[in-house]
């Protein structure tokens, strides 16, 4: 018998990930490959295994915890000859590695006042043969005196050479990164709000901290039209009825939203505009159109906005996407969905009706180029030629990327889906 | 003891002390400079560079004339008036001198003339002619240089022994003038003496004249010496040296050279050591290394941040150019400025006949250092301008990076190669590769084309050679 130490392994250029449920107490039998504990990575829940099957003697880390590669999770006394039929799996057993520093620009500031005796910043610049730069005496006395560390210049001159302004360049965008903080975006000033009322702090959850940047990102990158429309879905709700109904009879019962109809009448317009199901290459100049239709679906959780994908809606009934929806849904909200259930989206949708809402701007998800947002469903009266009738009105936008989809793209795709949603059957067509 | 204040003290008026002084002044420190001579400028400015430029310059003339003489052009014997000589020299070195006491006064420098040491590390002790002096200091700049160095065995005391000083003096021309040490010093004094008459002969210890210069470089040097003088002694130590009525008899112990020689004076040139002992830094915690050189930063800062030390007293090279460069450097640090002694190379310049100049890398330094390059080597048997001047006798060489071309460093030996070395200087700093240097046109027929025909040759792009 011999003790052998479970540690979490590569998981990727993540580090201090929180663990969310330990499995294993002292005492237990694992069999090899066993979850021992849950991390919450990007979202996703990953769960880490055993390498080796034993009983465990020691727990090192509780719920809450947060780890990275190589952190100790716990001691499992295994059988000799099992250790010796694992040679593939031997874990390295890593420090995590240390926190690196936040750089906020690639050069230090120099300070706005030069004391005597007390230079800031000591970057002597000498230059040897073959040394990595290239620069004349008269500024690498600049330089010196800028605080600029030459080896951080790339040099437009000939053969390399640093110029003057290579310097003056590196120290502007130093200088207009000064301010800047957590995100490239700037940031809110804020107040001492302790003069107007009573406050308190409240931390973002993780997956709010990981979203916010993304989504701060879409909506300053990309320049976002919202297109409204409604559609009169008053069959497809009479359809959604009887189904309704046909499913109390059935055996395997499943609860079609009106979502999952929704789903198979986006896909059906994606087709029929493959722009909207793209992405937009800015180096090349070019539109790449997905001949998949992975659908990403924003879930509200306690802990936040999630976007799991439906993949290949174009593929599967509509009972088949209401199943899967359902169980996608409860994933989330369980925080279990993997890494792959939440990547490959090709366009999402944002429903918002069930909660209520005549319209909105949903926000694009990037690397897509639209999105679709649901509103509440109501009756509404509509002209018919003689008389108001009541009828079902579902309200919905579509926020597009303007530089690759232009107005009328646009409101022609909003039409189309308005019209597919009004009488399914053309979605056959 | 009398008690005063200071603001920026520079302790030493050599050319790093007076251009310490002068750059601080500048910058708008209250400066004083603390000098045991009352004349500034150092062993450079008095008793080294620039008298022995002046006596060589003599020697350049003499050699020149007697080399007409079998192209139809003669002057007959020259005529020493030593007298004159002296005068003259004297009067070079004044006006130099001079003109820095001009320029520190209107700097408003305050000059002490006397010796300071260390009381403490903000402190100093000057004792004058009149009076003991303690000098509290803002800042200091150490610059007290450096003096020959003694070897044992040697009779100091005889007349007949001397150093570079005493060699300068020109007190007589000896019959039989032999040297202790063939470096730059050395060969210097060798070249002036030979030209007014002395019979040479140069005892040098390591295996070569002018060890740090490249052996193909020295090579034009050290055939015409051969035929010059006596002789050369190389790998040959000096046991001692007799003092004997008639003659010095110097006692040798080398595989070529004989057990002794007589001679009628004796230069003991054989380096030169800083003078950091004379300051007393055991009241400091400023550190110095074996050799006694004070220890430095790239900023030219002691470990006592506020003292700061240049040139010879911080060891090798002991130049006089980088003297001034340290001592505007250190002024700057001490001012509050972002500056650092960080030149790529420090020339080194030997006014023999011919002279001997070079800057950078050498070929012996790359291969140590395993610094790939390629190597571009003119003789000036190929240049006109040399033929003409009847001064065949040289070589430009230039060593650059195989990969990026870039000139690493650069000798010249030939009529003039002190000058002619600063196109490699600033070619160096200004990061120029062989190209640069190859495709910019140089003046035919001058001497100077031959450090663009070395890069040529580099290259492989020479003509008016074949390109090997």
């Amino acid at each position: 018998m011999a003790i052998k130490q479970i540690v979490i392994p590569d998981i990727g250029d993540f580090e201090d990930v929180p663990i969310i449920d330990v499995y294993i107490k002292v005492g237990d039998v694992i069999a090899s490959e066993g979850s021992v504990v849950a991390l919450e990575s990007e979202k996703a829940v990953l769960d880490v295994p055993s390498p080796y099957a034993g009983t465990i003697t020691k727990v090192l880390l509780k719920e809450g915890d947060t780890v990275s590669k190589g952190s100790v999770v716990a001691e499992i006394e295994v059988a000799s000859e099992e250790v010796e039929q694992s040679p593939a799996k031997e874990p390295e057993i890593e420090q995590p590695a240390e926190p690196k520093p936040e750089v906020t620009s690639e050069v230090e500031k120099p300070a706005a006042v030069t004391q005597k005796k007390e230079t800031p910043v000591d970057f002597i610049n000498e230059q040897a043969p073959g040394a990595v730069y290239h620069a004349t005496p008269s500024l690498r006395k600049y330089a010196r005196e800028l605080g600029v560390d030459l080896a951080l210049v790339k040099g437009s001159g000939p053969n390399g050479r640093i110029l003057h302004e290579d310097v003056q360049a590196l120290v502007k965008k130093a200088l207009s990164g000064i301010g800047t903080a957590s995100t490239s975006f700037g940031k809110i000033e804020l107040e001492d709000f302790s003069k107007y009322g009573k406050t308190e702090r409240k931390k973002l959850t993780r997956i709010q901290k990981i979203s916010g940047p993304h989504l701060q990102k879409s909506w300053q990158i990309i320049p976002h039209v919202t297109q409204y429309d409604e559609a009169d879905v008053t069959d497809l709700e009479e359809l959604r009825k009887t189904l309704k109904e046909e499913m109390k009879r059935s055996s395997d019962p499943v609860s079609i939203s009106i979502l999952a109809f929704i789903i198979k009448a986006v896909v059906a317009a994606l087709q029929k505009f493959p722009e909207m199901n793209a992405s937009f290459d800015e180096d090349s100049g070019e539109l790449i159109l997905k001949h998949y239709y992975h659908i990403g679906i924003a879930v509200d959780t306690p802990e936040g906005l999630i976007v799991p994908v439906l993949k290949d809606a174009d593929t599967k009934s509509v009972t088949d996407i209401a199943r899967e929806l359902a169980s996608l849904s409860q994933k989330a909200r369980e925080r279990k969905l993997k890494p792959e259930d939440l990547s490959g989206g090709s366009f999402s949708i944002s429903s918002l009706g069930g909660i209520g809402g005549t319209a909105f701007t949903p926000l694009i998800n990037p690397p897509q180029v639209a999105i679709l947002g649901v509103s509440r469903l109501s009756k509404k009266p509509v002209w018919d030629g003689k008389e108001f009738v009541a009828r079902d009105i579902l309200p919905f936008s579509v926020a597009y990327d303007h530089r690759v989809i232009d107005g009328a793209a646009g409101v022609r795709f909003t039409t189309y889906l308005a019209s597919l949603l009004g009488d399914l059957r053309r979605v056959l067509l | 003891m009398q008690e005063k204040k200071a603001d920026l003290v520079v302790l030493g008026g050599g050319p790093g002390g007076y251009s310490a002084a002068f750059r601080a002044a500048d910058l708008g420190r209250k400066v004083t400079l603390i000098e045991k001579s009352p004349v500034l400028g150092g062993v450079c400015l008095n008793v080294g560079c620039i008298p022995s430029k002046t006596l060589l310059h003599l020697a350049e003339v003499i050699e020149d004339a007697e080399k007409l003489a079998p192209l139809g052009v003669s002057f007959g014997k020259p005529v020493f008036d030593l007298e004159k000589i002296r005068a003259h020299r004297d009067s070079v070195v004044s006006t130099l001198t001079s003109g820095l006491d001009s320029l520190a006064k209107a700097r408003k420098v305050e000059r002490i003339v006397g010796v300071g040491t260390f009381l403490s590390d903000t402190e100093l002790k000057v004792v004058t002619d009149k009076e003991e002096l303690k000098l509290t200091f803002e800042d200091l700049i150490i610059a007290v240089g450096s003096r020959s160095v003694q070897i044992p065995g040697i009779p100091y005391e005889d007349e007949r022994v001397w150093d570079s000083t005493k060699a300068l003096e020109l007190a007589y021309i000896p019959k039989r003038l032999a040297i202790i040490g063939g470096g730059i010093i050395g060969l210097e004094v060798a070249t002036m003496y030979h030209a007014l008459g002395s019979q040479i002969t140069i005892i040098e210890m390591m295996d070569s004249l002018i060890p740090p210069a490249d052996t193909d470089l020295k090579q034009p040097l050290v055939r015409k010496l051969k035929k010059q003088y006596e002789a050369i002694y190389t790998s040959t130590k000096v046991e001692k040296v007799e003092a004997k009525k008639d003659a010095l008899v110097l006692h040798l112990n080398g595989e070529k050279a004989p057990s002794t020689i007589d001679a009628d004076a004796v230069l003991v040139a054989v380096g030169r050591k800083a003078n950091s002992d004379g300051l007393a830094l055991e009241n400091t915690s400023i550190k110095t290394n074996k050799r006694g050189w004070i220890e430095v930063d790239k900023k030219l800062r002691t470990n006592v941040s506020h003292v700061f030390a240049i040139g010879d007293v911080v060891g090798d090279p002991m130049l006089a150019h980088k003297s001034s460069h340290q001592g505007k450097v250190a002024a700057e640090v001490a001012s509050g400025h972002a500056s650092a002694f960080t030149p790529m190379g420090i020339p080194s310049v030997a006014y023999t006949s011919p002279e001997v100049a070079w800057i950078g890398l050498t070929e012996a330094e790359a291969k140590e250092k395993g610094i790939a390059f390629k190597k571009g080597s003119f003789p000036w048997m190929a240049n006109g301008r040399a033929l003409s001047a009847v001064a065949p006798e040289g070589v430009t060489k230039a060593l650059y990076d195989e990969k990026t071309g870039r000139l690493l460093g650069a000798g010249i030996c030939g009529r003039n190669a002190g000058e002619l070395i600063s196109e490699a200087v600033l070619a160096l700093e200004m990061g120029a590769v062989a190209q640069d240097i190859g495709l910019s046109i140089h003046p035919h027929p001058t001497l100077s084309e031959t450090f663009a025909l070395a890069a040529e040759l580099a290259e492989g792009t020479a003509t008016d050679t074949l390109n090997r």
